[in-house]
């Protein structure tokens, strides 16, 4: 009975108990202002929003088209800006397009190739497909993806005879340093600290990266058959040459082979058997007393 | 120990299990423009002349298997012997139509019996407006044919 008593006063209580926070009053908004009759009807602004983001499409290389197989693509690109390292290609590309039988091309174009890419016969050469009359037949597909790898690289056209590059054999009557240092110190001192003049050699390119530039003097290609028109004393000429910075295999192997050996311990140490670990230990104890394990 | 040498047992195991999935020889014959365009050239070569025999021979045996009169037959006779490769198409002909067809990325979808059928049209000189019209519809059931899990 006195349960439903203080039940009831609960219940009636609760209804007071909620009017404790009134909802907040509302006012009418302010009226909006009128344009006014001197000044010139506006024209309600139309604000046209794009369904989806507006993204700027991605610029599309020359390499992009090539990889996804897009002749069109790669044809404008070649057409607005011509790049001497795709030309192989683009000329490839387009005669295998016009071509009723361009997916193959015959001896005239292997032999240009192969004239230019010393590794291109190697490699075509898997890939060739003879016909019941004997004639050879290579696949466009696999040389564009060839052509694309040199592309990338940046080679065009590679010289048909090999450049002979004198070798770095000091002359007799060469020194690195100049004629007056040459006197006051008879020893050459070490090539990194020597100052060159001015090379007389076309001005390089920004060093690419992994690439660390070696100031050491390198010759010159000369030319096999390069007629001098005029008598030209033998006089060195230096140049910076960049050479690729190799990465230290040895050391690298050592250090994982360290990390194999250190991780197969603990992996060892770690898939030890309880048992063995309590036979171990008991050992070890039994020696410490100098008892036999038991 | 135990455990390192049952471990070890057991990577042997897998491996040689691997190994013996991994000589199972596999070719799958190609459904569209991206499976084709993972053939390299002498397997496209020899796809395409097995193709056109296949084709061939199939519609050969139409007015055999369904009688000399029959619907089929005379359907073969009139649509299916225009778009047969055989006779028309070299093998050779018929890979470089197909590369110069799926040179466009959005005909990668096109199933390439479609691609077959709208490139015999396109080098019999129809017109350019059906063509396109073709390779629109084609492009719409490449689409849905890519979408359906595979069997």
């Amino acid at each position: 009975m006195r349960h439903a008593v203080i039940l009831s006063a609960v219940l009636f209580a609760s209804p007071l108990l909620g009017q404790g926070e009134p909802l907040p009053p509302v006012t009418p908004r302010a009226p909006q202002q009128q344009p006014s009759s001197q000044q010139p009807s506006q024209q309600p602004v139309l604000v046209a929003l794009a369904v989806e983001p507006i993204r700027e499409e991605p610029a599309f290389s020359l390499e992009d088209a090539a990889r996804a197989n897009d002749y069109v693509t790669f044809h404008a690109l070649f057409e607005q800006a011509p790049n001497a390292a795709y030309a192989p290609l683009h000329e490839l590309w387009t005669h295998s397009i016009n071509d009723p039988i361009g997916a193959f091309y015959g001896e005239e174009m292997y032999e240009r190739f192969s004239s230019r890419y010393p590794e291109f016969a190697a490699y075509i050469d898997e890939h060739k497909i003879v016909d019941d009359r004997g004639n050879v037949f290579y696949p466009t597909s696999e040389t564009r993806q060839f052509l694309l790898a040199r592309a990338i690289e940046g080679r065009t056209i590679a010289p048909s005879e090999p450049i002979r590059v004198a070798k770095a054999a000091r002359r007799s009557g060469f020194s690195l340093t100049p004629p007056s240092a040459s006197k006051a110190v008879p020893a050459p001192p070490p090539p990194r600290r020597v100052r060159f003049k001015k090379a007389e050699a076309a001005p390089l390119p920004a060093p690419a990266v992994g690439l660390k530039p070696n100031l050491r003097p390198a010759p010159v290609p000369v030319p096999v058959s390069a007629p001098l028109s005029m008598p030209v004393q033998p006089r060195p000429v230096m140049a910076a040459t960049m050479v690729p910075e190799k990465p230290d295999f040895a050391a690298r192997g050592i250090l994982l082979v360290l990390i194999g050996l250190v991780g197969i311990g603990f992996l060892a140490l770690m898939l030890r058997a309880p048992g063995e670990t309590a036979h171990t230990d008991d050992e070890s104890a039994a020696s410490d007393l100098g008892k036999a394990p038991q | 120990m135990k455990k390192i040498v049952l471990g070890l047992v057991l990577l042997l195991t897998t491996a040689a299990f691997g190994q013996n999935r991994a000589t199972t020889p596999e070719l799958t014959p190609p459904d569209n423009g991206e499976e084709w365009l993972r053939l390299s050239s002498t397997e496209k070569l020899f796809w395409a002349i097995g193709y056109s025999q296949g084709y061939r021979e199939a519609l050969d045996k139409i007015d055999v298997t369904s009688g000399p009169t029959s619907p089929c037959a005379s359907l073969a006779v009139r649509t299916e012997r225009q778009t047969s490769t055989s006779g028309k198409l070299s093998g050779f002909e018929l890979v470089s139509s197909l590369e110069r067809f799926y040179a466009e990325p959005a005909n990668t979808v096109i199933p390439i019996g479609s691609a077959i059928r709208i490139s015999l049209l396109q080098a019999s000189g129809k017109d350019q407006t059906t063509i396109q019209e073709l390779i629109d519809t084609a492009r719409v059931l490449g689409q849905q044919a890519a979408a359906r899990p595979r069997q």
